[in-house]
């Protein structure tokens, strides 16, 4: 083979191994969790927990039962109830972190003025219910899933999501679900 | 050709390799791209900054003995220091306040304000109540107040710089990127200075 071949047969090789090396999918990508995907009513099962969404609201305001009076609450978005119920699988465990994707990728994390069910210690076998409020921009509402990632278990604390359980909902919302919104939201709050 | 032009092409050829073989080296790990670094922005009450992750409209700085974020109607008299800004959350992920909050570094005319120490209280500011976080896409009212030392006079004037943060993929000890991405820590965006009101 002679010289000009070999330079140009290294040059494609090199070029090959740029290309190779750009098809490798990032970190965030390899290392996600794996998500179990469900539907509004279907159960959801997970190595921690089993998680069913019953049903999911929409609202201006949000009116918050306490047990030492209500409160009602706004946003610069609209408020997104989903109302679920979770059961542990073999120990106790809380959901986690749990996040509304849009359509376009944005995570909307759960409202922090809310105690929610995303916090309340589950019980092996035991149902508990209760709801997710969210703050979204009316804009991401369509197409919007709940993504629901990171279980603390009370023995182990892995705050690192990396190759862990998911689970992921499509909640259904479309532009039809956020016109029909009414104006205010119940939900009872979460005991602490 | 003679011996001389071979000699001469053979050249110009290896050297064609060493710069075509440096773009394919270079090229997947990030291109020959050199950002064009700028100082940090100098900005006035009501200018507002935008980073990777926020963008920050400073609204008012004041020096007050009232309680600015009080737990219960009653409140704490103190000697507050009190930053009050629009901040609207310009990254696809829902920003934490007390990540934010690590972002602002401050000195009250010459005395440095200690981000732990001096800290009274922050939150997002809503009419019917506060909040610790700011959700893609959202502008809210952010309050970041703080409790002067006694020995510290009323300060006239403040300088506020406030740090960007970018997203990054995690390194590890060897020096290449392997983990999933965070924010981290960036430039310095901007350098307010304003005068402190009363009240």
């Amino acid at each position: 083979m002679n010289r000009a071949a070999t330079v140009a047969i290294g040059l494609a090789l090199l070029a090959a191994i740029g290309g190779a090396q750009r098809l490798v999918p990032d970190a965030d990508l390899t290392y996600r969790p794996i998500a179990t995907s469900g539907v509004v009513g279907e159960e959801v099962r997970v190595l921690p927990y089993t998680f069913r969404v019953d049903g999911v609201d929409l609202g201006r305001t949000l009116r918050l039962e306490k047990s030492f009076g209500d409160q009602t609450m706004t946003t610069g978005g609209v408020w997104v109830v989903v109302r679920a119920g979770a059961a542990a699988t073999t120990e106790q465990v809380t959901l986690g972190t749990a996040v509304l994707r849009s359509a376009d990728g944005a995570e909307f994390a759960v409202s922090d003025r809310v105690l929610g069910l995303e916090g309340e210690s589950l019980q092996a076998g035991i149902w508990r219910k209760g709801a997710l409020a969210f703050e979204i921009l009316p804009g991401q509402v369509e197409g919007a899933r709940l993504v629901i990632s990171k279980a603390r278990y009370s023995s182990i604390h892995r705050l690192n999501g990396a190759l862990g359980p998911a689970v992921e909902i499509d909640l259904g919302l479309t532009r039809e679900r956020l016109a029909a919104a009414g104006p205010t939201v119940t939900i009872k709050e979460s005991a602490p | 050709m003679s011996p001389h032009g071979r000699g001469v092409w053979r050249w110009y050829g290896g050297i064609a390799a060493v710069v075509v073989s440096s773009l394919l080296i270079a090229w997947p790990l990030g291109g020959l791209e050199d950002a064009v670094k700028e100082g940090p922005r100098q900005i006035s009450l009501g200018q507002s900054v935008t980073g990777h992750r926020v963008a920050i409209k400073p609204g008012r700085v004041a020096f007050t003995t009232k309680d600015p974020l009080p737990w219960s109607d009653a409140g704490q008299k103190g000697r507050y220091l009190v930053l009050d800004m629009d901040v609207t959350n310009v990254s696809p992920q829902a920003v934490n306040l007390t990540e934010l909050y690590l972002d602002f570094d401050v000195h009250a005319d010459r005395y440095h304000v200690d981000p732990i120490a001096d800290l009274y209280r922050q939150a997002v500011l809503r009419d019917d109540s506060q909040g610790g976080q700011i959700n893609p896409g959202m502008a809210e009212k952010v309050r970041f107040a703080w409790v002067l030392p006694a020995s510290v006079s009323e300060p006239r004037q403040v300088t506020v710089t406030m740090r960007d943060e970018t997203w990054e993929p995690s390194w590890s000890l060897l020096g290449y990127s392997s983990g999933v991405s965070l924010w981290f820590k960036g430039e310095v965006m901007a350098t307010l200075k304003a005068r402190v009101e009363r009240g």
